[in-house]
């Protein structure tokens, strides 16, 4: 590949976001919409990552994090907010310069079987990877290609496939091999692990971070298994309903997390820490649609400290909402009470 | 009576032998060995935790039990004793032979009368079903029926396991359950409707259905795959509750060891079809006990441990790919991918299939490198 070599420079960072917001509009009977009616998926979301590094994003479904990657990547509108990618605004870009600059950032989706057409052979599929952003003859086509299965460790023999007919694992690399025809900085991968079956997803993790090394890729890995995460990204963001509650590396947040939602999932993971957190009668399980508060801490109801605490009013009123914050080096955390960590 | 079977079964609820179920693939005319002579016991009041990755033919099994497999040929050989109480078991597959002929070969011999087998099987089995057996499924939102309501889904299992109840009652009861497995104002739940409720709440309700009809043996399919962190963490706790207080049989199909490390009691590893090791919940998951089917110690490496995060090491891989069920190798089906076959006994691991042998007291192994050589064939 092309981008060996290059110096290590920890200076600006590759990604840039401050505060981005993506919101869905609802449509209400006959299809009427109204301005107030929306889903804050994404909800003033900020952070930066470093070329060759890998931030994790963890969460429940529907905290916004597959949408937040989409957005990067402008698979959908952003409704406000900056995205700066090696300082230049991605969402202020048009068409061929907007083409031009997709090829350096790229996404591996979660629905395989919607991610490879079943009635293209994995040739075909890379071939098409291939010659979107170059020219490249026959010949040159085919070792590229043969070069990425190898990248990916699959054997020549699969360029003839058709992905039905290919393991889990095997669809996987052969979409992560379509991604790095396009020799991308930046990947967005969508759950790239789930799905997969426990020794596969080992190989696949162990797949990533070599490839990370060798062509000094840098990640926003997506996934809700945090054992994974931690594995594999330098610093977590951990996202509840559109908004970061919590970020920092990703040994510290394993060890304690601050916010009471990341320590419940990391609780979730292993309970048998010791660090287990009590939560109350009163907690609530999940919240259904329709039932997200649009003010103050929204993980209040769900909030073991709010309840244990009798319900404060900094949490719970309109314009106190709990702002990002350095709680110590290298660890923000959006919370009025955040629990005592071992730093 | 002296059958050798039925003593080596003694105490458990649930006796499965020699179990197979195939599958014809009529577009590359082979046969797919999903379950191929799979042993398992459960004890009253224990948790089995058959783990497996997918096509390990572990779900297969279980609706095998359950009377489920519709595709041909299904069920060919095996028996499941069933003894809910008493000394006299039941074999559930009772008459199998009488509708199929089955010779393992060489050559294979599979003749079955399909459909008066399946006739016969499923008026033995009807009643069972929801009663003696319940079953837990993998999709809640596919489970429950989109037309009823919860309560009227609830009331329906209740009355039928106790047919005098009135229905005012039933609903009470309904109403508990659903109390009990802690669903937020269950009386105002009892008249939604599954598309109402989040998928963490289906499961519940599905749990609470299984356990209504307090089943002698509940079977969970997948019981927290699918399912948040939060909500996996808080459905296994439940699960752990439910099974402090009611003493249900329990067989739980996961391909999570931590799912295992929760409720099991006794784990089953499968593998191909296969079950490859099986014994205590402490010893099998443990990765550093000494008697271990390669295959399990490979499953408990592949998961992050604590010093792998640490250190950031790579992690341990099981190589290679699942088998294709179809076209399976000669030896041992995990040969291929093994990396501790024993020394100088590799050509073992590929000639022949080694038996599920006991290792230890309540464990067995299905691994050459697990046991002493064998002595030379004749």
């Amino acid at each position: 590949m092309s981008a060996s070599g290059v110096a290590p420079t920890p200076a600006a960072p590759l990604l840039e976001v401050s505060e981005l917001r993506t919101h869905f509009q609802r449509r209400g009977p006959f299809g009427i919409v109204r301005a107030s009616d929306y889903v804050a998926a994404v909800d003033g979301v900020s952070f930066s990552l470093e070329e060759g590094r890998t931030l994790g994003v963890v969460g429940e479904s529907g905290c916004g994090k597959t949408t937040l990657g989409r957005t990067i990547l402008r698979l959908v509108d952003a409704t406000s907010g900056s995205v700066r990618y090696r300082g230049q605004d991605l969402l202020a870009l048009r068409g061929s310069a907007l083409r031009e600059k997709r090829r350096e950032l790229q996404m591996i989706f979660q629905d395989l079987d919607a991610a490879l057409d079943p009635k293209m052979r994995v040739g075909e599929l890379l071939k098409e990877a291939l010659l979107v952003h170059a020219r490249l003859t026959g010949p040159e086509v085919r070792r590229r290609s043969v070069e990425l299965l190898e990248l990916v460790k699959l054997k020549a023999a699969k360029l003839t496939a058709f992905p039905p007919e290919l393991s889990g694992g095997e669809k996987r690399r052969v979409s992560i091999a379509r991604v790095l025809a396009v020799e991308p900085r930046l990947i967005v991968a969508d759950e790239p692990l789930s799905a997969l079956d426990v020794s596969i997803a080992a190989q696949v993790a162990n797949l990533m971070r070599d490839l990370q090394e060798r062509l000094r890729l840098s990640y926003l890995f997506i996934s809700h298994d945090l054992r994974m995460v931690e594995l594999i990204a330098d610093r977590v963001m951990v996202m509840y309903l559109g908004q970061v509650v919590e970020v920092a590396p990703a040994s510290v947040l394993a060890r304690s997390a601050a916010h009471p939602y990341s320590r419940l999932l990391w609780c979730a993971v292993d309970p048998y820490t010791g660090r287990r957190l009590e939560t109350g009668g009163a907690t609530r399980w999940e919240l259904s649609e329709g039932e997200r508060p649009r003010s103050g801490c929204r993980f209040r109801d769900r909030c073991p400290v709010y309840h244990a605490k009798g319900a404060p009013a900094e949490c719970r009123d309109q314009g106190s909402e709990p702002r990002l914050r350095e709680l110590s080096a290298g660890r923000l955390v959006a919370c009025h009470h955040p629990l005592e960590c071992a730093d | 009576m002296t059958n050798p079977a039925r003593r080596e079964g003694e105490g458990a609820v649930l006796y499965i032998r020699d179990l197979r179920t195939y599958f014809h693939l009529p577009q590359r005319g082979r046969l797919l060995r999903a379950v191929d002579g799979v042993r398992l016991a459960v004890k009253p009041g224990e948790t089995l935790v058959v783990v497996g990755e997918s096509g390990s033919g572990k779900s297969v099994a279980m609706l095998s039990v359950m009377g489920l497999v519709t595709a041909r040929p299904g069920v060919v050989s095996g028996r499941i004793w069933y003894r809910p109480s008493g000394p006299e078991p039941v074999n559930l597959l009772e008459g199998l032979e009488r509708f199929t002929r089955f010779d393992p070969g060489p050559p294979l011999v599979i003749e079955k009368d399909e459909r008066r087998w399946l006739r016969w099987h499923e008026a033995g089995m009807r009643e069972r079903r929801g009663r003696d057996f319940a079953m837990i499924f993998q999709n809640p939102r596919n489970a429950l029926h989109p037309y009823f309501t919860v309560g009227q889904q609830l009331v329906e299992t209740i009355r039928r396991r106790s047919p005098a109840l009135r229905r005012k009652d039933a609903l009470a009861e309904a109403q508990d359950w659903l109390a009990r497995v802690h669903l937020d104002a269950p009386a105002r739940r009892l008249s939604d409707y599954p598309h109402n409720l989040s998928g963490g709440m289906c499961q519940r309700v599905m749990i609470a259905l299984a356990l209504a009809a307090r089943p002698v043996v509940l079977i969970a399919d997948e019981p927290t795959t699918g399912l948040d962190a939060t909500i996996q963490s808080r459905v296994l706790d439940l699960m752990e509750e439910m099974k402090g207080a009611l003493q249900t049989t329990t067989i739980v199909i996961t391909h999570d060891m931590g799912v295992a490390r929760r409720l099991a009691d006794r784990v089953a590893v499968m593998y191909a079809g296969r079950v490859v090791e099986e014994g205590p919940a402490a010893d099998v998951l443990k990765g550093s006990f000494p008697l271990k089917h390669p295959y399990t110690r490979g499953l408990l490496y592949a998961i992050p441990s604590a010093g792998d995060i640490r250190e950031r090491r790579r992690l341990t891989v099981i190589e290679g790919d699942v088998p294709d069920l179809s076209r399976l190798p000669a030896g041992c089906q995990f040969a291929e991918r093994c990396a501790m076959k024993p020394e100088g006994r590799e050509a073992e691991c590929t000639g022949r299939e080694p038996e599920l042998a006991r290792a230890a007291p309540g464990h067995r192994i299905r691994c050459w490198g697990q046991q002493p050589a064998p002595p030379e064939a004749p």
